[in-house]
């Protein structure tokens, strides 16, 4: 029954944690422009120090 | 996330944004509104791979995500938790390359990758908006997203894209109805709006209000004769279906463009174009859909010609309690001239729609 629930609920969660940006795993490097133009910055030149990261739309 | 940005504006703590738009220009706009100062960049291909928005993350100095949308007590644990470094903490993932010609290859080696479509379809929409951009750019941006929803229908990120140019009905939000205010608002402040190269239009609106639909400035022709037989003016369109897999409504983007090889301009003393789902007398074809929200390019103030591409949208409604027919038409009416001294002609333009093999992502 324990088994049954902890499945019941990790297939509940996975749709909505299907990406990678989970508690435990690193922030993608990735290198994006910003919104007012110029040439790609690196997520990871962000890091050093602590660090809260919005992922968002103006809609 | 203005209400974040209040809680840790004086927090030491560094903040920053990635957007998920088209045009993510636009998100500069509303960072300016709101009064937040923080760095954005910008993530139109959803290089991320995330299927929603908004998500806020935690992440330590190290770059180990710590909470993913953490509570106001995980802030603070974070705050006082010193996180040791970790090894190969971090990953590092190729850039991609998001040119037309790259991810056209993509998809005709693995036809079944969802993101690639999704990227192409951002592509296109990007050519479209750009000066480089060819007539069917806009619909082959539709497509590509069609066939990466159909792929994988639970990446909302990427069914946004659809409803942004979708009907009204399959709005889950109000899109950029906020513009109008931000604007508003910042030049109270005494401030200059950041200008959007893009200007948000018709269907990128929820409240139809935004967009008053126009008068229709002449009586249509009274009788068959008057159709624009030798495309005076050509039109494209592109037809978007609601993502929720109903022929409620589809939204309708129309471009006009003057027929450059016979000189073709606008006459704008007779004022826009005009557009109907009423049928001309002689067409003989029942009226089967409803026009809505008629949104149309104005011609340009104090140019008694002209011949600038001009856009049509709207939307198109079966008759209550039905679904959208196979086949409909509309009619645009416009008054176009050839060449310099042509002859001048109030015209009629029908528009067909085939509503039988529309295709939903779902």
């Amino acid at each position: 029954m324990r088994t049954l629930k902890y499945l019941l609920t990790l297939v509940l969660l996975l749709p909505l944690q299907a990406d990678s940006l989970r508690s435990g795993k690193p922030l993608p490097a990735l290198s994006l422009p910003p919104i007012e133009g110029g040439a790609p910055v690196a997520t990871h030149s962000f890091l050093g120090e602590k660090l809260m990261l919005h992922l968002f739309a103006s809609w | 996330m203005p209400g974040w940005h209040a809680r840790t504006k004086d927090l030491d703590l560094k903040v920053v944004g990635i957007v998920q738009e088209q045009h993510p220009d636009r998100a500069r706009l509303y960072m300016q509104w709101q009064q937040m100062d923080w760095p954005v960049l910008a993530d139109p291909y959803n290089e991320l791979q995330i299927k929603v928005v908004p998500i806020t993350l935690l992440i330590d100095r190290h770059g180990i995500i710590r909470y993913r949308n953490p509570k106001a007590s995980d802030l603070k644990k974070f705050l006082d938790t010193d996180y040791p470094e970790r090894p190969k903490a971090r990953a590092v993932t190729p850039p991609e390359k998001n040119d037309l010609r790259t991810l056209k290859k993509l998809i005709k080696a693995e036809p079944e990758n969802a993101r690639g479509h999704f990227r192409l379809g951002v592509a296109y929409r990007a050519r479209f908006d750009s000066e480089a951009a060819k007539p069917d750019d806009f619909a082959l941006a539709i497509h590509s997203w069609q066939q990466a929803l159909a792929l994988q229908p639970d990446q909302y990120i990427w069914r946004r894209r659809i409803q942004q140019y979708g009907p009204r009905l399959d709005k889950p939000y109000a899109f950029y109805d906020w513009v109008p205010q931000a604007r508003k608002d910042l030049l109270k402040r005494g401030e200059k709006p950041h200008p959007l190269p893009v200007e948000p239009k018709g269907s990128e609106f929820a409240d139809a209000g935004k967009f008053p639909p126009r008068d229709i400035a002449n009586p249509p022709p009274t009788s068959k004769g008057f159709d624009d037989d030798e495309d005076l003016i050509k039109v494209s369109k592109v037809v978007v279906p609601s993502t929720k897999g109903d022929r409620k409504a589809v939204r309708v983007h129309l471009t006009l463009t003057p027929n450059a090889a016979k000189k073709v301009h606008w006459s704008n003393d007779a004022g826009p174009v005009a557009a109907d789902s009423k049928i001309p007398v002689g067409y003989g074809q029942k009226v089967t859909v409803t026009l809505h929200d008629l949104a149309i390019t104005a011609p340009p103030k104090d140019q008694v010609t002209s011949s600038e591409v001009r856009h049509v949208e709207f939307e198109l409604r079966p008759k209550e309690g039905k679904i959208l027919p196979d086949t409909a038409s509309i009619y645009l009416f416009y008054y176009v001239c050839e060449d310099t001294n042509g002859t001048c002609q109030y015209l009629a333009h029908e528009v067909t729609f085939d509503f039988s093999e529309t295709q939903s992502p779902e």
